[in-house]
């Protein structure tokens, strides 16, 4: 077990790397530097320094050279787009990405296992079809489309949710605690409900798979020939065996989630991890967007390794091996 | 006039999906292709998603016969951000383009972009799973950890950080872009389908009668790839699809004026509030055929991978 976990942990340290590397590649291949505009008022010196300051001016050797030495040093770098240092930036917002993440994660495991049960059990009916088909239908939609379907719905036409943003800026300083709370909440509703829609169908998909296999077995045909009821059947025997898979999902979830989270946090306006590397890129903010998208893989990695580690701890088959 | 045109098309969709249906149950049994085609017709969801895709297509590669409008031509000022209306279909856009003929060459455009860029992703999928697998050893280990890598890097990320450092992309490169972004589950599928064959008796036999490496892998190995792959394919096309809307709808994919199904909400969307018909329809658009295709790829799975318990 403790072996395992070192594997796996030195394999995602290396993928960490991997990613970083890449990330710096990327952006140093692409025409252009943050210094790289047009502008007469600042004089040609000027710019040759602020180049030689951040090591821009030297072959890109030396440049990945200086770039893994600030990392491993801990210094993340100053972010020329924000004028703050990265470390500042981060702590700001990636805790708010966590927090849709997680949110979105459990609501999508919530009504995705709930569905697939419910598949599974009405098996062939017109509910099982039905909730089949509503809930491909909003797989198959893009990430963008739907928040901008559910804001236009529930925003606009019927103006229940605010549109975008993380708190209500007008009112908010006047707010008492549990107002705030409440807020915050109903700004959360629509990109949340928007991450769910978009994953929960994948989760049913395998809850029913697993549910149906599980009821193909010997000891369901027993429990059914003791009596048990359907309800007892499907809640104590069946559901409790068809749940241990789906812990495997969540590790593969999570960078459908991601993905997903950041046209959500660019179309709500949510100030969140995607946002700031989408607007950073555009800045050419070498230290901001590397080290946005390196915590990115690293939330990943890390959510890859807890989801096997739950799935070992909840089974003990494979704790043994 | 157009009209007669529209039951043209409508002929065309129909009649390749009876054809389907009446060879499918036919030849039922006669061949393997038959006999996939037979499992494929029994799922009605797969039938229904085939009609939708033939349907798309039929559309899109008759576009300039169809359309009611010229997409890009502007009308007069009083028809902006106008409503649907019988004449027309999906309203107009914030200039005064009829969405309803954008949409039709916006499909084109991206159906076009999709098949191109997932082509290229199979392809290099493909090779790079074949290789790794196939050399195994200290080679495979690193280069599945850089698909980890890429696989770690949010695709969307991934796309947005390409598309806006290299600014203003023509739509080659965006084929290119979208193709080389979407192999790295392709190359792990097709690995760990490479190591299990590679194991198998015909493989150890054909290598003691003297074949050589690409010799196993065009005899053995490809063919027993191509069922998990042409599945993928299809499946990817829906992503493929989906991420040229999603650049396109952020301002980095196709440009404008020339209409994709992306860009035509990305138009959209300061006005969604007063003018919505411009954003639903291309997503209503997007999404059926992003539908038909995660439908069409289930109903091959099961018709092509006997293995496949059906349920």
């Amino acid at each position: 077990m403790g072996r395992l976990l070192t594997g796996r942990l030195l394999q995602g340290l290396a993928v960490v790397w991997v990613v970083a590397t890449l990330t710096f590649a990327l952006l140093h291949l692409a025409p252009g530097d943050p210094f790289s505009y047009h502008d007469r008022h600042i004089a040609p010196d000027v710019i040759a320094h602020w180049r030689h300051v951040y090591c821009l001016d030297q072959p890109l050797a030396a440049q990945y050279m200086c770039y893994v030495r600030s990392i491993a040093s801990g210094d993340l770098g100053y972010s020329i787009s924000h004028q703050r240092p990265v470390r500042d930036i981060l702590v700001d917002y990636v805790p708010r990405t966590i927090e849709l993440m997680t949110l979105g994660l459990l609501a999508s495991f919530a009504v995705g296992i709930a569905l697939g049960v419910l598949e599974a059990r009405r098996r062939g009916t017109f509910a099982d079809w039905g909730s089949r088909a509503i809930s491909l239908f909003f797989y198959s939609m893009p990430d963008f489309w739907l928040a901008l379907m559910l804001s236009l719905l529930f925003a606009y036409w019927i103006p229940i949710f605010p549109i975008s943003g993380i708190e209500d800026v007008i009112n908010a300083p006047t707010f008492s605690w549990w107002q705030h709370v409440v807020d915050h909440v109903r700004h959360l509703i629509l990109p949340v409900a928007t991450l769910m829609l978009l994953t929960c169908a994948g989760i049913a998909r395998f809850q029913r798979a697993a549910m149906l296999d599980v009821m193909r077995m010997e000891f369901v045909v027993a429990a059914r020939a003791k009596g048990a009821s359907e309800n007892v059947i499907a809640r104590h025997h069946v559901l409790r065996n068809a749940l241990l898979p789906i812990i495997t999902l969540a590790g593969l979830t999570l960078p459908l989630l991601l993905s997903g989270a950041v046209l959500v946090e660019l179309v709500f306006a949510w100030p969140g991890m995607g946002f700031v590397t989408a607007t950073a890129v555009g800045s050419r903010d070498y230290a901001l967007v590397t080290s946005s998208v390196v915590v990115t893989s690293m939330l990943v990695v890390v959510g890859t390794i807890a989801a096997d580690l739950l799935y070992a701890l909840a089974d003990p088959r494979v704790r043994a091996a | 006039m157009l009209a007669f045109r529209w039951l043209g098309a409508l002929a065309l969709i129909v009649a390749p999906c009876f054809a389907f249906r009446r060879y499918a149950h036919a030849t039922a049994g006669s061949s393997r292709l038959a006999t996939a085609a037979e499992r494929y017709a029994a799922h009605p969801s797969a039938v229904i998603a085939l009609f939708a895709l033939v349907a798309m297509y039929v559309v899109a590669a008759l576009a300039p016969w169809l359309a009611t409008h010229d997409p890009i031509a502007i009308m007069a000022q009083s028809l902006v951000n106008h409503p649907p209306t019988s004449e027309l279909l999906f309203g107009t856009d914030y200039v005064g383009r009829d969405v309803f003929s954008r949409v039709l060459y916006g499909a084109r455009l991206s159906l076009t972009i999709a098949l191109l860029a997932t082509a290229i992703s199979i392809l290099v999928g493909t090779a790079y799973g074949l290789a790794s697998g196939f050399i195994g050893g200290k080679i495979d280990a690193v280069m599945m950890r850089l698909v980890d890598a890429f696989l770690a890097i949010p695709r969307i990320v991934l796309l947005i950080a390409i598309g806006t450092l290299w600014a203003p992309l023509s739509i080659m490169s965006l084929v290119l872009i979208l193709g080389c972004t979407a192999w790295f589950g392709t190359s792990r599928l097709v690995r760990a389908e490479v190591l299990s064959l590679k194991e198998r008796d015909m493989v150890s036999a054909a290598r003691a009668l003297g074949a050589r490496d690409l010799t196993i892998i065009r005899r053995h190995v490809l063919p027993n790839v191509l069922t998990p792959v042409i599945v993928a394919a299809t499946l990817s096309v829906a992503g493929v699809i989906i991420n040229e809307a999603t650049l396109s709808y952020l301002g980095i994919g196709v440009p404008d004026p020339a209409p994709s199904l992306g860009n035509i909400i990305h138009d959209a969307t300061p006005f969604i509030a007063t003018a919505w018909w411009a954003a639903l329809f291309p997503g209503l658009a997007l999404v059926i055929t992003a539908m038909a295709y995660n439908l069409a790829g289930d109903g091959l799975r099961d018709a092509l991978d006997p293995r496949q318990v059906d349920r």
